[in-house]
Parts: structure tokens; sequence; C-alpha cells
């Protein structure tokens, strides 16, 4: 039982190989294939939740030497993460199935499928690594991955957006592989439960080695999971790219580098190092200029995709801000916003994705009286975006006043001022769609979305999740607390 | 130009932390470190500054071969303390990042020639708001 | 049958709710139903609310809470004198209005949006006075103050649509600064239960002041207090008249309510008093009071002069509350029940007046008074309330809350509240003497009585009319002796 979660990453990569051969089959349906490999890989994770209930986390040793080497760390971070990715993942997919075929050649699907599995199967790689290079590895992956994904969709603006990405994202490679380097130097490990005991002796020795290192793990995963201003990259990326593809960046994989470097920081340098260098002063500042950053650029977009592009960049520093405040009610709210945003980010790309499926509408202004045209697609837009906003009885609200918790616990109500002001802004720019959707004109007569069965199931199941951990995040929570403290014991 | 000047003054700004952080540790002396770093930032220049993308994907693998080379001489400075057989899975792992890095964005490039003609990245800039 | 009480509050909140709901999916397979379906919705609320009384009077407060919901702070119920006085004229007033409303939206359309949304409103303002802690009256706030968006565009003009966005603007921002307070009150003191005694902030420094400046904001803007009126009187006109009703009478005061709670059980008035918040308050009350009644004067569109009207009384009521004292606090709750009935007559029967003759400008409802005697005289009946004239309500709420300044030896704000009587004298009497005095003799014809409108119209204002006599007149004021009573309550008082 105990390697369940190995099990999952055996499944998807084999699947991901498999799928291109298999799909020459005549009868094999390459997207319902990468779907069962999903649903599979979601139960799995779910039984492996279910034997980290009862038995504690724990931790495996490929390398066979216990406390050293490769690691996997099964520990409720891995399972809290598990359950998102392999959610939110089967979810995007189920949509897929009826968005998909409208955006990409046929020829491509398989291809895109087997691209899409790898990037599951390095999301849950990743936030499992114990150690530096398991981390490292999974990281790559999952960017290769992430930038097939986008470069994928036929037209100008994929390519270009990718090889922007590419650049970027070689480039923050490089910078984690140099810190990596550089923090081996000095402490002569890569297991990070070794470097936690080996790292303050190496600090007192060379500690502009250290300090180096930290800076370049830090920038180079900010790049990748767009800390203002290194979120160049992003708006292209996930405004050109394929609907699911949009999704799963925007809800998931920037997401997990942010866990990959909190267990670098918190877990391998340590709280306190982290809190005796000024990179926390620093990325909290980045942050609250990247949420009113994000936020202004949102509210001045004209195109969709493009708008919930910059929110992401917005959303991603609500997230950086509860992990950089390092307290526990803090790495809460980060944590829960990670699910949140996970959820509530893919299913507004996957509204806006149907929209453009219908009606072809990428403009916010001719967004007029959609909500007559597609009244379940809207209303669920809607719910995304009061989400977003913070309303009571939706999910964002829940990290919302977590990341509150977190400043004031941490001693700076300012940034509880910070997180409501950017609420303002993002209701100054969710709402006014709301409200073309529905109010203020001419109203006809209300007719039914007539979307393929999958896309409306897909956003009908992540709004049922949103208004469920809205209104009884209970369950969710106590996942939260024990993962938090995994993190900031 | 101003790109350039930035770019080199970036590239200038990261290479000197990089030498003080590197000359304050004790028992750091050997040559080649300073030698590989000087390859990771001439690399990084190339990429950050030329408009030509093929010398981009190839200013990124010099980029990351200084990297490897800094690995290596890690290496033969920390073969003492015991450890010194993770590095070379980590180079493994570099490597073949950065051939994958190489492949996907040469075949992007491949197709962005198909749609412009070109494959210089202020041309191609210049085409697409022409389009726009 | 003590266990079942408690969940009282709960089902009151939730059946106007649910119904709601249900209504939505009712009007799509049986259209006929709607309008009645919503007022027999209205009328089990309020039959309802009514229930509470017998075990509010024999145990005090009833109420449960649900800490699953929404965990850390739970959801719960609670309803004590001052939650049930307020809920009863919430319910009330908001079947009075939906019956009106059968006949007044006929002419205005989209009745398929409107009613599921004026319960859902209605359950958020119960929610509102009948929850046990500040979080669970936060949650009830926004929904219901996001619900009545919807009443304010109904028209969809773009005067309307831009007077929306403002009220929506402002909502949000309150509602921020509210999370704001909540925040900081559950950081301090771990939880935020509303329960007498129990004083979340027992410190005076700059982070209970931030969050005593939040509420502020947040309950103020809600309230129409100066300087966050701004979006009331663009707000309050547009919207369909039963739905101005509705936010001036009743909706206005869940602002009062939140702001009584978190002086009197938030803070406490000894920690009010001794950190000199009070005059904070007072002061704010002063010029929302003169500056009210001032604009009002200056208005020629009737429902205009209402809204801003409403800014002026809830100037009374934000200075009985800051008063703290019991004569003060009487006076507060018995005005927010009063001009809840004054209010919300003036607003139907302005609105029965624009419906019949479709104009909007004092000016032009000259000698209506003839046209429509009953609609007319209740009008009269509830400005004259508004003025003070004895042995009106409006009298009484006024004289308590001078004895009240009188008691905290502020004998000026008395000064204030006659002046500001004559003013509102000085912009309601020329209402009605143009609708009864501004034609020539010829003209003045009396209609047939009852005839000017449909029952469904007439009676509900005739009934708030009633409501303004009466609980002025009559010796037996069970509103009146309830609001004392919970004033003792609030201020820790025994009788």
């Amino acid at each position: 039982m105990s390697h369940l979660p190995v099990v999952i990453l055996v499944v998807y990569l084999a699947a991901a190989l498999g799928l291109i051969p298999l799909s020459k089959l005549k009868r094999f349906s390459p997207g319902w294939g990468a779907l069962a490999v999903t649903s599979l890989a979601l139960l799995l994770a779910i039984v492996s939740a279910l034997f980290v209930g009862a038995n504690g986390p724990y931790s495996l040793f490929p390398g066979g030497h216990a406390g050293q080497g490769i690691e996997i760390a099964v520990d409720w971070v891995a399972v809290l993460m598990h359950l998102t990715i392999n959610l939110v993942g089967l979810l995007i997919l189920v949509f897929s199935q009826g968005d998909l075929e409208s955006e990409l050649k046929r020829s491509y699907l398989p291809i895109y499928y087997a691209v899409y599995l790898l990037a599951l199967f390095a999301l849950n790689g990743l936030i499992m690594a114990g150690d530096l290079f398991n981390l490292y590895i999974f990281t790559e992956i999952c960017s290769i991955a992430a930038i097939a994904l986008v470069a994928i969709k036929p037209g100008k603006q994929c390519l270009q957006a990718g090889l922007k990405y590419m650049f970027l994202s070689a480039l923050a490679s490089g910078m984690i592989l140099l810190g990596i380097g550089l923090v081996y130097m000095v402490a002569g490990e890569l297991n990070i439960r070794a470097l936690a005991e080996a790292i303050p002796q190496a600090f007192q020795t060379c500690p502009w080695n250290v300090y180096v290192a930290v800076s370049l793990i830090i920038v180079g995963f900010g790049i990748k999971s767009a800390l203002f201003p290194l979120h160049l990259w992003l708006p292209d990326a996930h405004a050109s790219a394929a609907t699911p593809s949009s999704a799963i960046h925007s809800g998931l994989i920037i997401k997990m580098y942010i866990i990959a470097v909190a267990r670098i920081i918190f877990q391998a340098f340590g709280p306190n190092l982290f809190g005796s260098i000024p990179a926390p002063k620093v990325i909290l500042l980045l942050s609250t200029i990247g949420i009113f950053a994000g936020s202004v650029l949102a509210l001045v977009q004209t195109d969709l995709k493009r708008m919930l592009a910059y929110s992401t960049v917005a959303q991603i520093s609500y997230i950086i801000m509860g992990f950089a405040l390092a307290v526990p009610a803090g790495i809460r709210g980060g944590l829960l916003h990670i699910v949140n945003h996970g959820l509530t980010k893919s299913m507004l790309f996957l509204t806006a994705g149907a929209i453009i499926y219908k009606t072809g509408i990428r403009r916010i202004e001719e967004l007029r009286g959609i909500g007559f045209r597609m009244p379940l697609t809207t209303s669920i837009f809607s719910i995304g975006a009061l989400s977003l906003i913070g309303f009571p009885g939706f999910s964002g609200f829940v990290s919302k006043y977590y990341l509150a918790f977190g400043a004031l616990e941490a001693g700076k109500p300012i940034y509880v001022a910070v997180i409501l002001a950017s609420s303002l802004l993002n209701a100054v720019y969710y709402l006014p769609i709301v409200i073309r959707a529905f109010l203020g004109h001419k109203t006809g007569k209300f007719t039914w979305d007539q979307l393929p069965w999958p896309m409306t199931a897909a956003m009908t199941v992540l709004a049922a999740f949103n208004l469920y951990i809205g209104i009884l995040p209970g369950g969710l929570l106590g996942l939260v607390k024990l993962a938090a403290a995994a993190l900031l014991p | 130009m101003m790109r350039k000047v930035v770019s080199l003054l970036a590239v200038a700004l990261i290479g000197a932390v990089l030498i003080v952080a590197l000359a304050k540790m004790p028992e750091f002396g050997g040559g080649t470190a300073f030698a590989s770093l000087f390859l990771f930032l001439l690399g990084l220049y190339v990429m950050l500054t030329d408009s030509n993308l093929i010398k981009k994907v190839i200013g990124l693998n010099i980029m990351d071969t200084g990297i490897f080379l800094f690995f290596i001489a890690l290496g033969y400075r920390s073969s003492t303390r015991g450890a010194a057989y993770m590095p070379s899975p980590l180079i493994f792992g570099g490597l073949a990042a950065v051939v994958s890095f190489t492949a996907i964005g040469l075949a992007m490039i491949v197709r962005l020639y198909k749609y412009y003609g070109t494959i210089d990245a202020e041309e191609i800039m210049r085409k697409r708001g022409e389009d726009e | 049958m003590k266990g079942f009480s408690n969940y009282l509050p709960v089902l009151v909140v939730c059946f106007p709710i649910f119904a709601a709901l249900l209504l939505f999916l009712i009007q799509h397979f049986a259209a006929k139903l709607r309008d009645l379906a919503a007022q027999v919705i209205a009328g089990i609320t309020l039959a309802l609310v009514a229930s509470m009384y017998p075990f509010i009077k024999s145990l005090g407060t009833i109420g449960i809470s649900f800490s699953r919901i929404m965990p850390p702070f739970g959801i719960s119920f609670r309803a004590d004198l001052l939650s049930f006085i307020l809920a009863l004229i919430a319910a009330a007033v908001w079947l009075l209005a939906t019956i009106y409303s059968k006949e007044y939206m006929a002419h205005e359309g989209r009745q398929n949006r409107y009613y599921p949304f004026l319960l859902l409103s209605l359950g958020g303002c119960l929610g509102v006075f009948l929850t046990g802690d500040l979080f669970s009256l936060f949650v009830f706030f926004e929904l219901m103050s996001l619900t009545a968006y919807v009443l304010i565009v109904h028209e969809e003009s773009p005067f309307a649509m831009a007077a929306g966005y403002k009220y929506l603007i402002l909502t949000i921002i309150g509602g921020l600064a509210l999370f704001f307070g909540i925040a900081i009150a559950f950081a301090a003191a771990g939880n935020v239960q509303i329960a007498p005694g129990n004083y979340l902030f027992t410190q005076i420094n700059s982070l209970s002041f931030i969050a005593f400046i939040a509420f502020l904001v947040g309950f103020g803007i809600k309230m129409g207090i100066f300087p966050l009126h701004v979006w009331l009187p663009d707000a309050h006109p547009v919207a369909p008249s039963p739905a101005s009703a509705l936010l001036s009478g009743i909706m206005l005061k869940t602002g009062a309510y939140g702001l009584i709670r978190v002086v009197y059980n938030v803070y406490g008035p000894s920690l009010i008093a001794q950190a000199g918040w009070d005059k904070i308050l007072l002061a704010l009350a002063g010029i929302t009071i003169f500056l009210g009644s001032a604009v009002a004067i200056a208005q020629t569109d009737i429902k205009r002069r209402l809204a801003y009207s409403s800014i002026g009384q809830m100037g009374y009521v934000l200075l009985g509350l800051a008063l703290l004292n019991v004569n003060g606090l009487t006076g507060t709750i018995f005005h927010i029940f009063s001009h809840g009935l004054m209010k919300s007559t003036l607003f139907l029967s302005a609105g029965a007046m624009i419906y019949k003759t479709g104009k909007r400008q004092i000016s032009e409802f000259a000698g209506i008074g003839y046209k429509m005697p009953i609609t007319m005289g209740c009008f009269t009946l509830a400005a004259l309330a508004m003025i003070g004239i004895p042995p009106l309500n409006g009298f009484i709420s006024k004289l308590i809350l001078s004895m009240g300044a009188l008691d905290a030896g502020k004998p000026g704000f008395v000064f204030l509240l006659v002046l500001s009587s004559l003013m509102n004298g000085i912009y309601y009497l020329p209402i009605i003497i143009n609708a009864f005095l501004g034609v020539e003799k010829e003209k003045r014809v009396w209609a047939k009585p009852f005839t000017e409108l449909k029952w469904s119209m007439w009676a509900p204002i005739v009934l708030l009319a009633l409501g303004c006599l009466i609980f002025g007149l009559f010796p037996l004021n069970y509103p009146l002796d309830w609001a004392k009573a919970a004033a003792n309550l609030l201020l820790g008082v025994s009788k």
C-alpha cells in the first residue's frame, strides 16, 4: 500500500508513453484512454490519502539509504496536492473531450493527451519530491510538457508565446540548477531532511553562498510560477493556448512550483534562516505589487482569456504572500488558495473556453447578453467570479480569511488591507462581465447552452466543489492544517 | 541598443554577486569554477540580447554548459565529503532538460520560420505588429 | 418543546431563502401561481417570526450554532428581544410590500426575477437580525446586499445601472471593511459571538480602533451615514417603489442594528465611552441629521426627497445609539421600528401616485389629494409622523431621543432634533399643501374612496399608516415596551 504514490507515477508515465502507439489502433480513443488513466490515478490518490490518514505520513527511499539520497516524501502536503492535481486534471480532461477537437488538428490529439499525462506525471512527482534531485527533474519534465501544451495549438500566437515561455523557463531551470549546485557545494547533500541539518552549519561558514543559492532558487521558481515582475510569459501563454492547456496551466502547474520552492525554503533552509535574510520582505513587497499590478492590468484587458491570465498573476501573488508571511495561518491560507484557485481558475478558463466554443466571442465587450444564450455557463462563471472576489459562501472567501489571519498572526495588518483592496479590484473587473451578461439591455428569452455534455459536466462539478468548499470547508481545512504543519512545524 | 545595455548590466550584476559569493568561500580556490561562471554569464548574455532565435538557443546551451562545468569543478572539490555520487545524476538530469528545451525550441523556431520566413525575433515582432 | 424552539430562528431565516429558490422553479411550471406563492411565502415567514415571541418572552434568547459550516467561525442563529422587534417589523413590511407588488410590478415587468430576489433579500435581512455572531451577520448582510442590487437595477435603464453599480461597489467596500473588522476581532478574542458580557475587545489600542473604524465604515455605508451616503439618494429612488420602501424602511436598519451590536456587544458601552469614540459617532450623527434634512429640501423628485429624508432619519438612529444611555438606546430602537412604518408608508404611497399618474416631480402632484384621497391621506399621516406631530409614533421616538440627549448632558442635540423637525416640516408640508390646495377650488372633486387603486395596493398603505397611528396613540404600546426592555438588556441594566 505504501507504494501507491509511486504506482500513480508509473501509471501516468506508462500511459503517456503508450498512448501514441495505442492510438494507431482503430477503436482506441486517446481522449477516453487518458480519462481512464486519470480516473484510476484519482482513485489511487484517494486510497493513498486514506492510507496516510490511517498510518501517518511516510517516506520512500528508492536508493536504499534511509534519510539520505533520493526520497519520495508522502506527507500531508503531497496527499493534499495529489488529490487536487488528479481531481482538477481529471475534470479538465473531461472538458477536453468536448472541446479539444475544435481547437486542435485531429492528428495531434494523441500527442496532446500524451503530453497532458506527462504533465500530470511530473506534477504528481514534483509535489512528493523529498530531495533536490527529484525535485529538479520533475520540475524540468513539467516545464517541457507545459511548453508543449501551449505550443501544440496551431497558430502564430501560440508559437510565439511558447517560444517566449521556453526561453524564460530554460533560464529559470538554469538558475535553479545553479542554485542547487551552490547548496550542494556547501552542504554536501541534496536530500531535504539531511540539508535541514547541514545548512545551519554551512550558513555559519559561507553565508554568501547560501544567500545566492536561495536567491537563485527563488528567482528561478519565481519565473516559473509567474511571481511579479517575472510573469512576462504568462499572459501570452495562457491567453493563446488551447482551453484545457490554459486551465491546467493556471489551475495547477504554476502553483505546484510554489509548493516545490516552499519545500526547499521551509523544510531545507528552515524558516529561521529564511526570516533572517531580506528575502521574505522582498517577496512580500513583490507580491503586493503583483496583486495590484495584476488586477490593474486585468482591468484594462479586452480579451476574456487574457483578463483571466492577468487575474492569475494577481491570485498567484496571494498564494506567494501567504507563504512569505511564514506563519502557520499564512501557509494554511496559501495552501487553501492553491486548492481553491486551482478549482476556481480552471473553472473560469473552462467557461471562457465554452463561450468561445459556442459563440466564438473572445472580447469582453461582446459578451453582452451572453447570460441568456448560455445561462448555465454564465452562472458558473459568476460563481467563479464571486469566489475570486471573496463573497462568503464561495471557496475563495475561505482562503481569503485564512490569508487575513496569516497577516494578523504575523503582526502585519497592512497585508489584510492589501488583500481586501485587491478583492475590490477583482470585483471591479469581474462583476461588470457578470452584470453585462444578465442585465442592462433588451432581454431575450433564456435558451439552453447546448454544449457537449462532457463540457457541461466538468464545469458543473467544478462549480459544485467550489460551493461545497465555500460552505463546508471543514474537511479541506483539516487536511490543510496537517499539510501546513508539515511545511512549518 | 537599450536592451543590450540593460542586459549587460544585469549579467554583470549577477556575475559580480556570484563571484563575490564564491570568493568568500574559504575552501574555494580553483579557476575552473570561475571559468564555468564566465561561460554561464556569456550564454545568459547571448540568450537575452541576440535577436537571432537560433543564436538564442545556442546561448541557452552555452549557459547550461557553464552550469555543468561548474558542477564538475565542485565534484572535484567536494570529493572528500563522501556524497560525491550526487552531482553526476544531477548533470544527467540537467543535460536531458537542456536537450529537451533545445529540441522543443528548435521545433518551434522551424514552424515560426514557416509562418514568417525569418528567424529574427525583432523582424517577427515587426511583422506581427503589421498583422495587427 | 424547548429543543424545537431553538431551531425557530434557523427556520425563519432559511425558509424564505429556500422558498425563493423553489419559486424560481415554480414560476417556470405555473406562472400564475407566482404572485400568490410569493405572498404566501412572505406570510408564512411573518407567522414564523411572530411564533418566536412566546419563547423569547419565557427564555430570553433562543438559538443554535452550526460550527461545521464555514469553520472556524461557524454559523449561528440567535434571537433576543432586539432581534425579535426588528425581525417582526421587517417581515411585516415585507409581506405588505409583496402584496403591493402584485399590482405595481405588473406594469414594471420581469416579475420572474423580481419575486425570488425579493424573498432572498428577506431571508438575508432576517438573517442579519437573527444571527448569534458577527461572522454570520456578515454572511447574511452580504447576501442581502447582493440580492438587493438586483432589485435596485430592476428597471435596467442606464441611470439605474449606473446607480446600481455605485451601490454595488460601495457595498463591496463596506463588506470588505466589515470583514476586516471581524478578522481583527477574531484574532483578538478567538471568537466573534454576540452575547451579553462577551466583549471581544477589552483594550484600547490602534488595532481595536482600526476595527472600530472598519465596523463603522461597513455598517455606515449601508446605513447611509455622512459621508458614506453617496450611493443612497441614487439607488433608493431608482428601484421599483415596493423595493424602495424595503430598502429605505428596513434594509437601512440592518446597518443600524449592526452598529448597535458593535457598540453594545462587541466593544461594550464603557470601553467606547472610555476611549471617547462615541464622540465620533455623535459628530457624524449631527452632520448626518442636518445634512440629510437640508438636502432633502432642495429635491424636486418625490422619491429622491424621501431618500434624503431617510439619511436624516438614520442620523437620529445613530445619535441615539451613540448617547450610551437607556433613553437614547430605547429611542433608537423605537425609531428604527417607527421609521420602518413611516418610510414604507411614504414610499408605497408615493409609488402609488407614480403608478397612477406616471409623474415623479413634486410640483406635478398638484391636486392629487382629491384624485387619490386614501393614498394621500396615508401619505399625510406618515409625513406628519415624520415631522414629529404628537401623538404619532415619530413624536414618541423623538421625545425619547431628546430625553436621552438630556440624560447624557448634551442639550445641544435636543436643539438639533427640534431644528431638524422643523426642516422635516419644510420639505414634507409643501407636498401635502400642494396635493390639497395646489388647484383651483372648482377642480377639487373628491374621487370615490377606495376606487383609486386596487385593494392589493391601498390595503398595505392603509395598514402601515394605521401602524404609525396605533404605535403612537395607544397607551398599550408593545413595541415601545419591548424597545425599553431590549435597551435595558443591552446596557446590562436590570429592571
